[in-house]
């Protein structure tokens, strides 16, 4: 087994020969993240005023709250994650955080926590690492929201979460960036045997917000959800590339993506599902639906399935749709504005992602955030 | 309180409407029958403003102004409401927030100050009870997964609480049973006052057995072919639309 410091050399030669994927790679072909190259200088420590979160960090450094760093694991759960980090297929972004991170903060402990990472104003890039890994059979809310000051800055973050026997993992992830920030998002999710996981991926705001998701379900009972709202306006452009691998029988997964569009922004959902060879009782879903509120407003689907089993249960539903006139109708037929009965209609979709968050008060928290971003949406 | 002028409207460029003229007093209840494809429907629209039709000729006054040039939610404001034959269902959006948008849409526009959501409720309660509505259906979306009969019954009951002047029922009957018809019925007919008018637009002669009208008028092909007071309903009841098809082709 390597040492993390092994692993970041040649994390660090891999990106220094490979660079970071661009529009000549397949999954990047609609995240277009110009003037962003590894030459960009990490963000420096920087104190900051936490907003009430758990545990603030700050250009990746723990400024406020209680993490535990990776060497202080025992040594079972150094080696699970360090072996999975030397498995991950090379990923110019992931790779890139691993040369440069400061060090892999870990959450070991069940309950609900709050977590708040920010950038601070720059051309900089933060590359916090942090992974996940509850004990077994415990239930486990992670409410993790990722801002960023105007500036031309990257958060660049690499997340993994591991589920084992019977735990229940749910995450709420939020990337709500000043509108000339970006954001990647690598998050690699195992769930064993018996095991739920459960993601909510909120890219609300940023110039580009983009999550790499890479899924494994590896024993048999395993779930996983992934769920997603993607706010468009301006020339904004957010992305979920998802990959969900089936290695094991008897596992289900689910993915539900939803934009919502104006301006000439755009997203793209890419939804790649992989079903193991005799991976047999297999359920996956699979459904993206846009709403474009704009003319020049975009939304690119591409489900990807690649099964290798003949007993699997795979479905798949893409549309791309405007406000519903008759709706739109019946409302003003009651008296309501024009304008509010287009927020209403608009609030109501955004609402089926946000109804599957089960922790009332993070997603109270989350519809706040999400209304305030909705009015630039609904107006443009 | 209405007048209708020799309407005329059309839907991508196909005449529907072709000449309407009526008369609607405060406190008056008319009946519109007609056969499926006569313009009942789209009359009701038309009246609320739907969009969807372009009116080519003719004047809408209610309470002597035209209100061609209103939107759809000035004419609801200035007290107009229409039960819509074929209800819309809104998942997502819950019927209470709707409601409660809209109430307090009208009293703004009336003046009066918001009604707090207690009050609201306590009166959403009364109405849905005079309705023998289920009180679960205001914490649900709007007609979402609502039978036919739900669906109309949450038309009354949106009456009931925008408190109009005028009121359209368009074909409220279809889809009820005969439970759901009295509940219905008794409903509006509580709701009549002198302030207030009716148009009540209907198939079958079933509806007015309950809800009975001052005068009938039967449209067919976008005209008003015959009028005359509650025994023509008993008239069509028997004979049926042929004659009145039939004399309509001469
Ligand atoms: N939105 C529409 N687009 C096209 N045709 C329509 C539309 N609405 C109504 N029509 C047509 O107008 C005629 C009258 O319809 P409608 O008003 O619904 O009649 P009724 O309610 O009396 O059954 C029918 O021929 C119908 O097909
Ligand atoms: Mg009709």
């Amino acid at each position: 087994m390597p040492s993390l410091l092994e692993l970041k050399l040649r994390a660090n030669q891999k990106v220094e020969q490979l660079g970071l994927p661009g529009e000549h790679h397949e999954d990047w072909l609609y995240t277009q993240l110009e003037n962003i190259s590894p030459e960009i200088p990490t963000a420096p420590a920087r104190p900051g005023n936490h907003d009430g979160a758990d545990v603030y960090l700050v250009n990746g450094h723990l400024v406020r709250g209680e993490l535990m760093t990776l060497e202080h694991m025992p040594p079972t759960v150094i080696s699970k994650i360090l072996s999975l980090y030397e498995r991950e297929a090379y990923d110019g972004f992931s790779s890139w955080n691993l040369s440069q991170c400061d060090t892999v903060q870990v959450v070991t402990a069940a309950g609900t926590m709050r977590l708040h990472h920010h950038v601070t104003t720059g051309r900089h890039a933060a590359h916090p690492r942090l992974a996940i890994i509850p004990p077994a059979r415990s239930t486990t809310t992670l409410y993790l929201r990722l801002t960023a000051e105007p500036g031309e800055s990257l958060t660049n973050l690499h997340l993994l979460l591991i589920a084992e026997n019977n735990t229940k993992l749910n995450l709420v992830l939020e990337q709500d960036l000043a509108v000339t920030a970006s954001s990647v998002v690598t998050l690699h999710a195992i769930a064993e045997k018996d095991a739920r996981i459960e993601v909510t991926d909120l890219q609300l705001s940023g110039k580009v917000t983009r999550l790499t998701f890479l899924g494994e379900l590896t024993g048999a009972g395993a779930h996983l959800a992934l769920h997603g709202l993607l706010l468009g306006y301006d020339a904004r452009h957010s992305d979920s590339t998802a990959s969900i691998r089936h290695l094991s029988s008897h596992t289900t997964s689910k993915e539900t993506y939803y934009s919502i569009l104006n301006n000439a922004s755009s997203s793209a959902f890419t939804g790649h599902i992989y079903v193991e060879r005799n991976a047999q009782q297999v359920d996956a879903q699979q459904l993206n639906r846009s709403l474009l509120l704009g003319d020049a407003a975009r939304a690119f689907s591409r489900p990807q399935l690649e099964i290798n089993a003949d007993d699997v249960k795979c479905s798949h539903g893409a549309s791309v749709g405007r406000l519903d006139p008759t709706a739109l109708f019946y409302l003003r037929s009651r008296g309501i504005s024009q304008a509010e009965a287009r927020q209403i209609l608009i609030e109501a979709f955004a609402h089926e992602i946000l109804a599957g968050i089960a922790d009332l008060d993070i997603r109270k928290s989350v519809e706040s955030n999400v209304k305030f971003h909705l009015q630039d949406v609904a107006h443009g | 309180m209405l007048e209708i002028r020799n309407l005329h409207a059309e839907v991508d460029g196909k005449p529907i409407l072709k000449g309407i003229h009526l008369k609607l007093a405060a406190g008056e209840t008319h009946a519109i029958m007609g056969p499926n494809g006569s313009g009942k429907s789209t009359l009701s629209q038309v009246i609320a403003g739907r969009e969807d039709y372009t009116v080519t000729q003719g004047e809408i006054i209610y309470n002597g102004r035209n209100i061609l040039e209103l939107s759809v939610e000035e004419r609801a404001r200035e007290g107009i409401f229409i039960a819509f034959q074929y209800p819309t269902a809104i998942p997502g959006v819950n019927n209470m927030q709707f409601l409660r948008t809209a109430v307090n849409a009208i009293r703004k526009h009336r003046g009066e100050k918001e009604l707090n959501s207690g009050d609201f409720l306590k009166e959403a309660r009364y109405a849905m009870q005079q309705l023998d509505m289920n009180p679960e259906f205001i914490k649900r979306a709007v007609n979402d997964g609502f039978s036919g009969g739900e669906k109309k019954k949450n038309e009354i009951l949106q009456m009931y609480m925008l408190k109009p002047r005028l009121v359209i029922l368009d074909e409220t009957d279809s889809g009820l049973d005969i439970d759901a018809l009295q509940d219905v019925s008794r409903a509006v007919n509580q709701f009549r006052s002198p302030e207030r008018s009716f148009l009540v637009v209907t198939h079958y002669q079933r509806l007015l057995d309950y809800i009975k009208p001052d005068h009938i008028h039967v449209l067919f092909d976008g005209r008003i072919v015959k009028s005359g007071g509650p025994e023509l309903a008993l008239e069509l009841e028997q004979s049926g639309y042929d004659e009145i098809k039939a004399a309509a082709v001469l």
